[in-house]
C-alpha cells in the first residue's frame, strides 16, 4: 500500500514535471501597456503622454514624484487632488476634461523643429536602451546620430525609418528598445532635437570593446565619447 | 512486488510516451510555425526586390524622357513621377540592411535622384530654364540606374525559377544576392557630385566654417578659455578628455557645477565655444527672465546683436534660440541655442555650430517692397500681425533675404515667407504648439 502510494506520488510528480515543462514552454510574458497620445490614462498606464501630465502637475505644484511616464499610485493621488481641487469629478483618471483642466491638448504633438512628440519617445527609448550607463554628453550623442542619419541621404528619411532600419540598433534587435527610457534619455534626446549635436555631423559609432562588424573598424574615428567611438 | 515495479515501468514509459507525443506536436508546431516567418520573411524580401528593380526603371524612364521635352508643365510632370518612383526604391532598400551590412550608396543614389527631380521640378514650377549641364546631369543619372538595373536583373532569374531564397538566416543575406548588392556599392555606379539647392545636396559636406579664426589654442589654453567664460555660470573643475575631429578640430572637456558634471566641446582655432551641456537637474525655485539671462550669457561669450526669436518650455528646462539682428533684419543662419533651468534660471547649455559655420556681415540688398507693401498683401486666409525683414537659410545651404510675415488663420499660427521684391511666398511655416513653446517677436 505504502509502496502504491509511493508510486502514485512519483507518478504524479512526474506528470507534475512534464506539465510544468509544457505551460512553461507555453507561456507567454505579457508586456506594460504604453498609453498612446489622447487616451484615457488611468492607474497602470505607462508612456509619453502620462510623462507630459506628471510633468505638468509637477509644474502646478501637485507633486507627484519624477516625472518617469509611468502612472503609479502618487501620479493618481496628485490627478485626484487636482481634479478636486478643480472641481471635477475626482475619478483619478486623465481624461479629455482633465486634459482641458492641465492645458494640454490629448492629441498634442510637440514642436521641436519638425518632430513630434511621439518622435521624442520612439527616440528617448533609442537612447536609453542604446547608451543608459554612458555620460549625458555620451547619451545626447547617439540621439545626435539617430538624426543625422535622418537627415543623410543614404539613410532612412525619419526617425522611425532610422531606428527600426533592420540591424541598425542593437537595442532594436534584441528588444531593449521596449525598456521605458529614464529622463535623462528624455532629456538628451530633447537636446539632440533642439539642435546639441556632439559628434559634429557622424553617422555610426560603436563600442570597440564589443564590435563584431569589420566594416566598422575601416571607418575613421571622428572622437570618442564614453566607451563609443563615434565616425562618420 | 514485481508487479508493482512492472505497474511502475508501464506507468512512466505511458508517461514518456505522451510527454513524448506532446513534445512531437510542439516541435511541429514550433517547425510550422518557423517554416511560415521563413517564407513570410522571404516574401518580404522579394516584394522589395520587385519593388526596388520596379522603381529604378520607372525613375530611369522618366529621367530619360525629360531629353524629348522643352516644356515646363510636361518637366514638372515627369520630376514629380521620377521623385515618386526614386521615394518607392528607398521604401524597398531600407529592408535590404542585414548585420553589419546596409545598402548605403545605393541608398544614397536614389535619395540624391529624388531630390535632385524635385529641384528641377521646383525650377520648372517657377518657369525658370533648365540649364544643359542639368539636362547633361539627368542623363548621367539615369544611365547609372541602367547600370543599377543590369546588375539587379539576374536575380529576377532566379525568382522565376522558384525556390530563390534571400535570407536563409536570421540577420543575413543570401551570399549571391549579397555580392550582387556589394557590386552597387563599390562604385561601379559613380556620378558626378551632385551640387544643387536641396537638402540632400552634396554642396553641404563641403561647407566650411566663417568664424574660426586666431590660430590653434593648445588644450591647456582651451581649458583657461573655459573657466573664464563659463566661470561666471558656476563652472569649476575642467579636465581636458580627448579631441573630436568632425567638421572641424575639436577639444573636449569635462567641468562641474554645483549640480553635477556637464561636458563642454570647443574649436581648436581660435577657441570658441561649440556646445556645452548639462543633464538638468532640479534647482532652487527663483523668479529671473529667461530672455534676460539669455542675452547676458550669449554676450558674454562674445555674441553682441542676438535677440531671442523663439523658446520652448518642457521637463524644467527652458530652451532658447537667438539670432543675429543686422540693419534689422533676423540673420536666422547665425543662431545661438542656450539651455536654462527653469527652476533658478542659470544656463546649463549652449549650442553655437549654425553661428560658427554661417555668421559674417552681410550685405543687404534694399528691398523693393516695403514692410507696408507686405502688410497690406494678403497672403490666403493669414491675418497678418507682424512683419519683418529676415535672413532665411535655403534648403542647399545657402541663404536668402525675405520678410518674415507672422500671422494667424483659424487659430493656427503662421509664418510666411515673402521675396523682398516681389512679395511672392518663397516658404510657409506653421507652428505646432505642443511643448508650451512661444514665438519672441
Amino acid at each position: 500500500m505504502l509502496t502504491k502510494q509511493r508510486i502514485n506520488g512519483r507518478g504524479v510528480l512526474v506528470l507534475a514535471l512534464i506539465l510544468l515543462l509544457i505551460a512553461a514552454s507555453l507561456l507567454a510574458v505579457g508586456a506594460g501597456k504604453v498609453a498612446a497620445a489622447g487616451e484615457l490614462l488611468r492607474y497602470g498606464s505607462r508612456g509619453e503622454s502620462v510623462r507630459q501630465v506628471q510633468s505638468r502637475l509637477n509644474g502646478l505644484g501637485y507633486w507627484c514624484g519624477t516625472a518617469d511616464g509611468i502612472f503609479g499610485v502618487n501620479t493618481r493621488s496628485a490627478v485626484r487632488r487636482f481634479q478636486s481641487a478643480k472641481g471635477l469629478s475626482v475619478d483619478g483618471i486623465v481624461g479629455p476634461k482633465t486634459y482641458s483642466a492641465l492645458g494640454i491638448s490629448p492629441s498634442s504633438s510637440s514642436s521641436s523643429g519638425g518632430y513630434s512628440s511621439s518622435d521624442l519617445y520612439l527616440l528617448a527609448r533609442c537612447v536609453y536602451g542604446e547608451s543608459r550607463g554612458e555620460p549625458y554628453v555620451g547619451q545626447v550623442a547617439v540621439a545626435a546620430v539617430v538624426l543625422n542619419r535622418v537627415k543623410s541621404a543614404a539613410f532612412p528619411n525619419s526617425i522611425s525609418g532610422v531606428i527600426y532600419q533592420p540591424y541598425a540598433f542593437t537595442c532594436v534587435s534584441d528588444g531593449q528598445l521596449y525598456l521605458e527610457p529614464d529622463q535623462s534619455a528624455y532629456n538628451a534626446a530633447r537636446d539632440a532635437m533642439n539642435g546639441w549635436d556632439p559628434t559634429n555631423g557622424c553617422l555610426y559609432y560603436y563600442n570597440p570593446a564589443t564590435a563584431t562588424s569589420a566594416w566598422i573598424w575601416s571607418r575613421p574615428i571622428m572622437l570618442q565619447i564614453g566607451r563609443h567611438n563615434f565616425c562618420k | 512486488m514485481e508487479r508493482s515495479t512492472a505497474k511502475f515501468f508501464a506507468v512512466l514509459a505511458a508517461l514518456l510516451l505522451v510527454g513524448a507525443a506532446v513534445m512531437g506536436v510542439f516541435l511541429n508546431v514550433s517547425r510550422q510555425s518557423e517554416r511560415q516567418y521563413r517564407l513570410g520573411v522571404n516574401n518580404d524580401y522579394e516584394q522589395a526586390y520587385y519593388q526596388l528593380t520596379d522603381s529604378v526603371g520607372n525613375m530611369r524612364v522618366n529621367l530619360d524622357k525629360a531629353r524629348v521635352t522643352r516644356n515646363s508643365a510636361m518637366m514638372c510632370e515627369l520630376m514629380m513621377d521620377a521623385s515618386v518612383s526614386c521615394e518607392s526604391a528607398a521604401q524597398a532598400l531600407y529592408k535590404f540592411s542585414a548585420d553589419g551590412y546596409s545598402a548605403s550608396a545605393l541608398t544614397k543614389f536614389v535619395n540624391q535622384v529624388g531630390d535632385y527631380s524635385a529641384y528641377i521640378h521646383s525650377k520648372a514650377s517657377k518657369g525658370e530654364e533648365i540649364t544643359q549641364s542639368e539636362y547633361a546631369m539627368l542623363q548621367k543619372l539615369s544611365s547609372t540606374a541602367a547600370t543599377v538595373q543590369e546588375k539587379l536583373a539576374p536575380v529576377r532569374e532566379g525568382i522565376g525559377a522558384g525556390g530563390y531564397e534571400f535570407s536563409s538566416r536570421l540577420g543575413s543575406l543570401n551570399e549571391e544576392f549579397s555580392s550582387i548588392m556589394n557590386a552597387l556599392q563599390d562604385g561601379s555606379m559613380e556620378y558626378p557630385s551632385l551640387i544643387y539647392d536641396g537638402p540632400f545636396s552634396d554642396g553641404l559636406d563641403q561647407k566650411q566654417a566663417k568664424t574660426l579664426t586666431g590660430g590653434e589654442i593648445t588644450p591647456e589654453q582651451g581649458a583657461k578659455i573655459i573657466s573664464e567664460k563659463l566661470g561666471s555660470a558656476g563652472i569649476s573643475g575642467v579636465t581636458y578628455s580627448g579631441e573630436g575631429n568632425s567638421h572641424f578640430k575639436t577639444y573636449l572637456y569635462t567641468i562641474q557645477d554645483d549640480h553635477g558634471s556637464g561636458d563642454v566641446q570647443l574649436a581648436a582655432n581660435g577657441g570658441a565655444i561649440v556646445q556645452f551641456t548639462f543633464n538638468c537637474e532640479s534647482g532652487e525655485e527663483n523668479s529671473f527672465d529667461a530672455k534676460e539671462n539669455a542675452v547676458e550669457f550669449v554676450s558674454a561669450l562674445g555674441y553682441e546683436n542676438m535677440v531671442p526669436v523663439w523658446s520652448a518650455e518642457s521637463d524644467g528646462i527652458i530652451y532658447m534660440n537667438l539670432c543675429f539682428e543686422q540693419d534689422g533684419a533676423v540673420i536666422y543662419p547665425d543662431m545661438v541655442k542656450v539651455k536654462i533651468n527653469a527652476a533658478d534660471g542659470h544656463v546649463i547649455g549652449c549650442e553655437t555650430l549654425s553661428y560658427l559655420f554661417n555668421h559674417t556681415q552681410r550685405s543687404l540688398d534694399r528691398p523693393a517692397l516695403s514692410a507696408e507693401d507686405i502688410s497690406s498683401r494678403k497672403y490666403g486666409e493669414l491675418e497678418t500681425e507682424s512683419v519683418r525683414l529676415a535672413v532665411i537659410p535655403t534648403p542647399g545651404g545657402g541663404e536668402r533675404l525675405a520678410y518674415e510675415v507672422y500671422g494667424t488663420a483659424q487659430g493656427e499660427k503662421f509664418f510666411v515667407y515673402a521675396d523682398p521684391d516681389t512679395g511672392e511666398e518663397v516658404r510657409v511655416l506653421m507652428v505646432v504648439d505642443g511643448e508650451q513653446g512661444e514665438l519672441l517677436i
